[in-house]
């Protein structure tokens, strides 16, 4: 039920102080290690890139999320599979499917999702997103505590992240030629930000490993702290299943 | 200072009294006209017709009753009785809105009218009675206003008693005449008839058990053990079954103004825009409310018109008004409105809003429940898709459901947020239901609809597959743009698929495939009818 006006603001003026660092939404265990502070902190916007399969990426940073009953709505996202959501642990019945219908109500839908679900992914919007519009957003993000999530198509960054994933390359495993099917998907992963201290970090999740769980292999810091450096990709190999 | 201090204890001495049991409780007309959902439907009451709603019937004509199409029956129960049935979904706002002129009508003998559901309205007939020259007269001129609008569609009854209760029961004794009850004969006007009109399941139950099968038998009770048995709640029904009251529960008048009023520039005059206008004063009152810990049953919705006409309506409730409760009688009334003959119709767009509760009732609240149910973030999430719903349509917000299916776009279906209560959810969890044909997880990613993609053997020809699952040679290289071609490192299938081949329109004959291209790029691929298509990616 909610609070009457007045309470409200007694409640805030009397709540003890909260840091910024323990304002953080839950992610799961494996992404602590890769994350400045070991989880999404209230009010970030972040960026996932890299294929179809940083899709996957994205719905297990916010699974957490969902199943300790928070929200999260997907804004424009084409050809959304909550199933796959689903396998990598978010619970479904806590995310809102939300199209916008049309580019002059884009912002307007993200306006109102903002301090009403605690995770936003958006993909695609059908019109380019000027800085001032992009900056407006988040700033009302870190002032009530949603986190912004994109889903971008191409590596190209023209926006300033407090954190970004980059997805490359994915390892296939258990499909062979003509036989078996696809079981484990490895993704190397490359995570930056502006509060990252150094260089970026980089994992190798499994998502879903062979047994169906997902969990993070290795992880290493770049020591020599070049922000915007590349890594060097190897080409995908893919291990038959014997 | 003073003064307000003295009209501030004048209204407390005002509450004492009100609250105290009420023995001349005032001489209410209610007009009850008949089959209402159905006349709104469009049916004329010589053919057998009934109004539908979550598939029983809940109201039927005169010659579908004839058949036995009673209330509560299911749509196939009503369709074997009476085979030429004809149905219509239940439709509260056009009911609402057709029943705008009789209302209008009946307001001419009374400024204090107050609607309780499309089809029955009130009034305490204290100044019109004495008016238009007593009870019986004043029902002869109301009767022949209404007739003269329902043009013989159906048949319009009158009652008038001492309270709201009786008063409604009597117009649904459907005498050829108003049926009228003498001052001080309510109680044994209520004695004779069935327990069940007090139209309060839980309790009537309870009482039907114990042999009390009329509301006589009930009011016979001491209220004193009535009270100590069953309540507030139980005390309340003993007064209204004896007709000492007519009320559900002690009711108060507001201590102060408290209207909430909305203006609204560009002026309103679309339904549509109405309900979000309507949703939002509702919000806007509930909260005033509960900060007095009170919640209203009765209330006056007023509308203003850009060119400074003025409207006013009273809707009524037993028991609380809820938020959504609230919201759709403003709409209805809103929508009769706007959507009145020209002569009663406001000029111009609506420009003022105002929602005036009119008798305050405790709110008992809502016990949350102790584990699951709704919880805070439910209702901000609800909140917002009522803002989302108004933006970009109710369609385009949705919540998952769960369906169940062999492909990844049957598993999971989506569903308009604004019909599914959204609070304390629970999908069945992964695999609890083997659909034989289903592809083990993981899933596709992202899915496609209608994307064609070229896959071909050695030789450069589209692999086929044969009627009998047949590969006609490996396939090797793969096109998903139209331009670049990609080496295939790694496949399997077929896999193949052949379901609801009973339904023209949605069976699916397919082979599947998954495929993983030289950039790790894996997606799931399927063969219909000799073309292949992009089904989703991994």
């Amino acid at each position: 039920m909610a609070l009457p006006a007045e309470l409200r603001d007694q409640v805030q003026r009397i709540a003890p102080v909260v840091l910024a660092a323990e304002q953080v939404l839950p992610v799961p265990t494996i992404f602590h290690s890769v994350l400045p502070g070991g989880g999404l902190q209230r009010g970030w916007t972040a960026r996932v890139d890299g294929g179809s399969s940083s899709r996957a990426l994205a719905w297990a940073l916010l699974s957490t999320v969902t199943t300790s009953g928070g929200w999260i709505a997907a804004v424009d996202v084409p050809g959304i599979s909550l199933t796959a959501a689903r396998e990598v642990g978010v619970a479904i019945e806590r995310v809102l499917v939300v199209n916008s219908t049309d580019a002059s109500n884009w912002s307007n839908t993200i306006g109102a999702l903002i301090g009403s679900v605690d995770a936003i992914v958006f993909g695609a919007p059908r019109h380019r997103v000027q800085p001032r519009e992009y900056r407006r957003m988040s700033s009302r993000c870190r002032e009530r505590g949603t986190v912004l999530v994109e889903l971008a198509q191409d590596k190209k960054q023209q926006l300033q992240y407090d954190v970004s994933f980059s997805v490359e390359p994915v390892k296939w495993h258990g499909l062979g030629l003509g036989h078996g099917c696809l079981q484990a998907r490895a993704l190397d992963v490359s995570v930056r930000g502006r509060r990252t201290p150094g260089g970026g970090r980089h994992a190798r999740f499994e998502l879903p490993a062979i047994d169906g769980q997902i969990r993070c292999v290795e992880t290493e810091t770049d020591v020599e702290g070049d922000v915007g450096g590349e890594v060097d990709h190897v080409r995908p190999t893919l291990v038959a299943l014997d | 200072m003073s003064a307000a201090k003295s009209i501030m204890f004048g209204q407390r001495s005002l509450l004492l009294t009100r609250s105290a049991p009420v023995v001349d409780i005032p001489r209410v007309l209610a007009l009850w006209v008949q089959d209402w959902p159905v006349v709104a439907a469009g049916i004329s009451a010589s053919e057998p017709g009934a109004v539908l709603h979550a598939n029983r019937v809940v109201a039927s004509s005169e010659a579908a009753r004839v058949m036995g199409v009673v209330r509560g029956i299911r749509r196939r129960e009503a369709q074997a009785r009476c085979p030429e049935l004809v149905l219509a979904e239940r439709d509260l706002a056009g009911e609402a809105r057709a029943f705008e002129p009789i209302a209008a009508a009946v307001e001419a003998f009374t400024p204090r009218l107050e609607l309780t559901q499309p089809g029955t309205c009130v009034f305490p007939t204290i100044g019109p009675s004495r008016y238009f020259g007593g009870d019986a007269s004043l029902a002869e001129q109301i009767l022949a206003a209404v007739d003269g609008l329902l043009d013989g569609r159906t048949t319009c009854h009158i009652g008038i008693a001492d309270g709201v209760f009786a008063a409604r029961l009597a117009a649904r004794v459907r005498a050829a005449g108003p049926c009228i009850i003498a001052p001080g004969a309510t109680p044994d006007f209520l004695a004779p008839l069935a327990i069940t009109t007090l139209d309060q399941p839980e309790l009537t139950t309870v009482l039907w058990r114990l042999g009390l099968r009329t509301l006589g038998d009930f009011a016979d009770l001491d209220p004193r053990d009535v009270l100590g048995r069953f309540d507030a709640a139980g005390l309340a029904a003993h007064k209204r079954a004896s007709g000492t009251s007519d009320r559900m529960v002690e009711v108060t008048e507001p201590p102060e103004d408290m209207a909430v009023a909305l203006s609204l520039e560009p002026p309103l005059d679309r339904i549509d825009q109405a309900a979000f206008a309507a949703r939002q004063l509702a919000l806007e009152l509930e909260a005033k409310l509960q900060r007095r810990g009170a919640a209203c049953s009765r209330m006056t919705i007023e509308a203003e018109s850009e060119h400074g006409e003025r409207f006013v309506r009273g809707w009524r409730h037993e028991g609380a008004l809820s938020v959504a409760a609230m919201t759709d009688r403003v709409r209805w009334q809103l929508d009769g409105w706007l959507n009145a003959s020209p002569s009663i119709r406001p000029s111009g767009g609506l420009s003022l809003l105002v929602l005036r509760p009119e008798d305050l009732i405790p709110a008992t609240g809502r016990q949350l429940g102790f584990w699951g149910g709704e919880t805070e973030a439910d209702q901000r999430v609800g909140r917002a898709v009522a803002r989302l719903e108004a933006l970009v349509g109710a369609d385009n917000v949705q919540v998952a459901e769960w369906r169940g299916g062999r492909e990844p776009d049957d598993q999971i279906c989506l569903l308009p947020a604004g019909t599914v209560e959204l609070g304390g959810r629970q999908l069945p969890l992964l695999d609890d239901r083997p659909w034989s044909g289903q592809l083990p997880a993981p899933s596709p990613v992202e899915l496609f609809a209608g994307r064609e993609i070229s896959v071909v053997d050695e030789a450069g020809k589209l692999v086929a597959v044969s009627g009998r699952g047949e590969l006609s040679a490996e396939p090797v290289r793969l096109c998903c743009d139209g331009q670049t071609w990609k080496r295939v490192v790694a496949w399997a299938g077929p896999w193949l698929l052949d379901e609801r081949w009973w339904d023209p329109d949605r069976a699916r004959r397919r082979a599947r495939f998954q495929l993983v291209d030289d950039d790790g790029h894996a997606m799931l691929a399927y063969v219909q009818q000799g073309r292949w298509w992009l089904a989703g990616t991994y």
